[in-house]
């Protein structure tokens, strides 16, 4: 059992080295913290949303200026996204100029009228280029707004187009029913299915910052074990009666070891600090991590098998974890990428791992991580596979 | 000044001759932007692009739901695609599918009723940018069909059965109006004269990974005295009659040639492989990059003091240059980050030259814009160049 004796001392290895662990533990947790923090606004979570402000300005002196800065720029829920300041028409295009706010909603004179004549009306918005995103939900919120406006007017043409005119007298009474009409009643809601979560932005990064410090200990484990046979430890090892399959064996076990405290570590501070969900299948996690460890560290042996040296390892390691890691959606949600970047996903350890935590974390059980644990199963057990071969046709060689 | 000069040839050099610095320095910044600018929203559904589909699952079989479906076909952005609630949600649990709209029992009816609405419902996966988009698109033909039927209840409540206003009449008509597109809109409006061509999303990436790769290559070049350290060519080149400035400089000159070598190539890939607008002053972003730059040396300098080996500063910088490029909104524009995270930015290098970038690019802005984040750059530099002479002289 000369494999387990150095799994242990890697892993003691690794233990003591105070830098490493601050790389492989603290730095996903820092990287959890920022993303969560950053994300929480997109991924429709409130409470952390940026207020910015818009100015306003109305010209028209009819009742639509005043419903849209009192009801809607005025409401609760707009009001805890958006501060509005009132201004003046050239004082509202100045502080967007300069910055000060992030649009400006100017009602044009006569708007009411028009859209109570039946004529096509405009709102006009002034935004700051350089914040695009925020241009978008003050457009969002006018909206609402121009299309509720629609509705009545629409409807209010449409019963005088039918009864060839409405009789003057009957006008308010259709108004007003048409407005209680319309602004009646949910359409639609948002929801999930029974015993199912949405996944928030914190934990979908804790899961995403996981997989991708993951590979990175893989890749710490493939220079380690190339620096061993720089450095000769690896030949004198190969005097003593151990042999090459199982200095892999040892290896692939010690970076497996490594990684599963690393997840661990991750998995009990993000839980206890940030109040991360992880699901409630223990099971589910168990075999899932259990497999992503081993297909990282499955990788990492058979990249040493080939690597040329640990420099090369290292500079093209690094570039190669993060392209996974944006290919298998660590860092961008894989959904939001176009289809083929998503098949392109699917050949990534992290992109695997990743869809299985987010099952789990929608509520799910171990079964449902069945297929991702069972991919990553067997891509380990091809790179190690691949990891034994080489070292046939390369006795002597390479590693 | 020719001795400088030599080292500074050499330094470059030395660089470029590796292959692995060209693939590093020039084809991963391009990779990153590609990729991440696709993500947010590069590709979009705006040319030609197939339509983002969702599965719309019809329980309730009424005429409204079928004219609902009918009017959901005609979405420019998204593509409903009729599916039973089994194979909806198979899909959605098979993550084939990024939402799943439904027609609950009881939606035609209720509609017409106005009494306790039995909502649309709406599924989505996580990572809901899409989904939010699919959102609103429904709830926006939703919006008008529900006013169509508002007309016609007004219309049959207010009027006499025999008036002509027949509930169906008011309806069709109602539609009709609504065919013709909303009469209410929305006018966007420049306030400045600066044009705005090229996708957003590779703007924003190919602005980012500019930054956040030409700091990698200056943090680790300058990190390079380490390794002249390690292998004991700094002391041999002491030996030589060559000053300590001399050699410093020609080190950072070089150093500094190299990170501008680097940006014009990657400034140039934006606009030509990218389509980036990167504004009309040059004399603002020589200067914004010059001080972004320096403080970024000044950076690698501070960070090659507290550790001994290039290796050692290479594991640093890596997670020192990608936790500040998220901070300073390399990854993604600021505006829609946390307040907290927004005063971070200000603390990082990446966050002040985004800030001098978007003035210069998307405002369209000149010189005078880009002075103070020029200055609070420069000011970086001296407090990084102050903090590594420092350090390098504790850790001798």
């Amino acid at each position: 059992m000369k494999f387990v004796h150095i799994a242990f001392k890697d892993l003691r290895i690794s233990l003591r080295d105070k830098k490493g662990i601050a790389l492989t533990i603290l730095m996903p947790l820092i990287l959890i913290f920022i993303l969560g923090l950053t994300f929480d606004s997109r991924f429709g979570d409130s409470g952390s949303v940026s207020k910015y402000k818009v100015a306003f300005f109305a010209k028209d002196k009819g009742f639509l200026a005043k419903t849209l800065r009192q009801d809607v720029f005025g409401s609760k829920e707009i009001s805890k996204m958006i501060e509005v300041v009132d201004t003046t028409e050239q004082a509202g295009k100045d502080m967007v100029a300069k910055g000060e706010v992030s649009a400006f909603v100017l009602v044009p004179e006569g708007f009411t009228d028009q859209v109570m004549r039946g004529e096509k009306a405009e709102l006009e918005l002034y935004s700051d280029p350089g914040k695009p995103w925020r241009r978008e939900i003050t457009k969002a919120v006018l909206d609402s707004f121009t299309s509720q406006v629609a509705a009545i007017q629409t409807g209010f043409e449409a019963i005088d187009a039918v009864t060839n005119g409405i009789d003057p007298r009957l006008i308010p009474a259709v108004m007003e029913k048409l407005k209680a009409e319309n602004g009646t009643g949910e359409l639609m809601r948002e929801t999930t299915r029974a015993g199912r979560r949405q996944v928030s932005a914190f934990q979908y990064y804790a899961a995403g910052m996981t997989v991708m410090f993951l590979l990175f200990t893989a890749l710490a484990g493939t220079k380690s074990m190339l620096e061993e046979k720089e450095a000769g430890t690896f030949g004198r090892l190969l005097i003593t009666p151990t042999q090459k399959a199982s200095f892999l064996a040892g290896k692939f076990l010690g970076i497996m070891l490594v990684s599963l405290l690393q997840v661990l570590a991750i998995y009990l501070v993000t839980r206890l600090l940030f109040k991360v969900d992880w699901g409630s299948s223990l099971p589910g996690l168990a075999l899932l991590s259990l497999a992503a460890v081993a297909a990282c560290a499955a990788m990492a042996v058979f990249v040493a098998t080939i690597a040329k040296s640990s420099k090369t390892a290292d500079a093209i390691g690094s570039i190669v974890v993060q392209v996974m890691a944006l290919l298998g959606g660590s860092m961008v949600p894989l959904m939001v990428m176009p289809k083929f970047l998503q098949l392109l996903g699917k050949g990534t350890i992290n992109g695997w791992a990743l869809t299985g935590y987010l099952k789990l974390m929608e509520g799910r059980d171990y079964t449902a991580v069945l297929p991702e644990a069972s991919v990553l199963a067997l891509i380990a057990a091809v790179f190690l596979a691949f990891s034994l071969l080489g070292l046939r046709f390369q006795e002597g060689g390479r590693i | 000044m020719k001795k400088v000069l030599a080292l500074t040839l050499n330094q470059i050099k030395k660089s470029v001759s590796q292959k692995l610095f060209l693939v590093v320095m020039l084809l991963s910044p391009l990779l990153f932007t590609w990729l991440i600018g696709m993500a947010l929203g590069g590709s979009g559904t705006a040319q030609g692009s197939a339509r983002t589909p969702y599965y719309l699952v019809d329980k309730d079989r009424s005429e409204i739901s079928a004219l609902l479906a009918a009017d959901l076909r005609q979405s420019t952005g998204f593509k409903p695609v009729p599916a039973g609630e089994e194979k909806a949600f198979q899909a959605l649990d098979d993550r084939k599918v990024i939402a799943v709209a439904v027609i609950p029992a009881g939606f035609g009816a209720k509609l017409k009723e106005n009494e306790d609405p039995v909502p649309l419902e709406f599924y989505s996966l996580e990572g809901r940018l899409e989904s939010v988009a699919i959102k609103q698109d429904i709830s926006d033909f939703l919006t008008r069909l529900k006013a169509s039927v508002a007309a016609a209840n007004v219309a049959e409540t207010v009027f006499e059965p025999g008036e002509n206003a027949g509930w169906q009449k008011v309806f069709a008509r109602s539609r009709e109006e609504w065919a013709e597109g909303s009469p209410v809109t929305i006018g966007e409006r420049d306030i400045g004269e600066q044009e705005k061509e090229s996708v957003p999303g590779f703007t924003q990436s190919s602005l980012g990974f500019t930054v956040m790769f030409v700091m990698f290559t200056l943090v680790l070049s300058v990190g390079g005295i380490l390794e002249e350290r390690e292998q004991r060519t700094w002391n041999r080149l002491l030996l030589t009659p060559t000053s300590r400035a001399q050699i410093l400089g020609g080190f950072f000159l070089g150093s500094f040639v190299l990170g501008c070598i680097q940006l014009a190539l990657l400034v140039l890939a934006g606009k030509f492989l990218f389509g980036v607008n990167w504004g009309s002053s040059v004399p603002g972003l020589l200067i914004l990059m010059t001080a972004y730059m320096l403080a970024v040396m000044g950076l690698g300098t501070f960070l090659a003091g507290l550790v001994r080996t290039q290796r050692q500063l290479q594991a640093l910088s890596t997670i020192v240059i990608i936790s500040t490029s998220m901070l300073g909104g390399v990854y993604w524009p600021l505006e829609i980050a946390s307040p907290v995270m927004q005063a971070a930015a200000k603390f990082t290098p990446q966050g002040w030259v985004m800030a001098g970038l978007t003035d210069l690019i998307y405002r369209g802005k000149d010189l005078a814009s880009i002075l103070l984040p020029a200055a609070v750059l420069a000011g970086m530099a001296a407090v990084f160049f102050v903090a590594g002479v420092v350090s390098v002289k504790l850790a001798r």
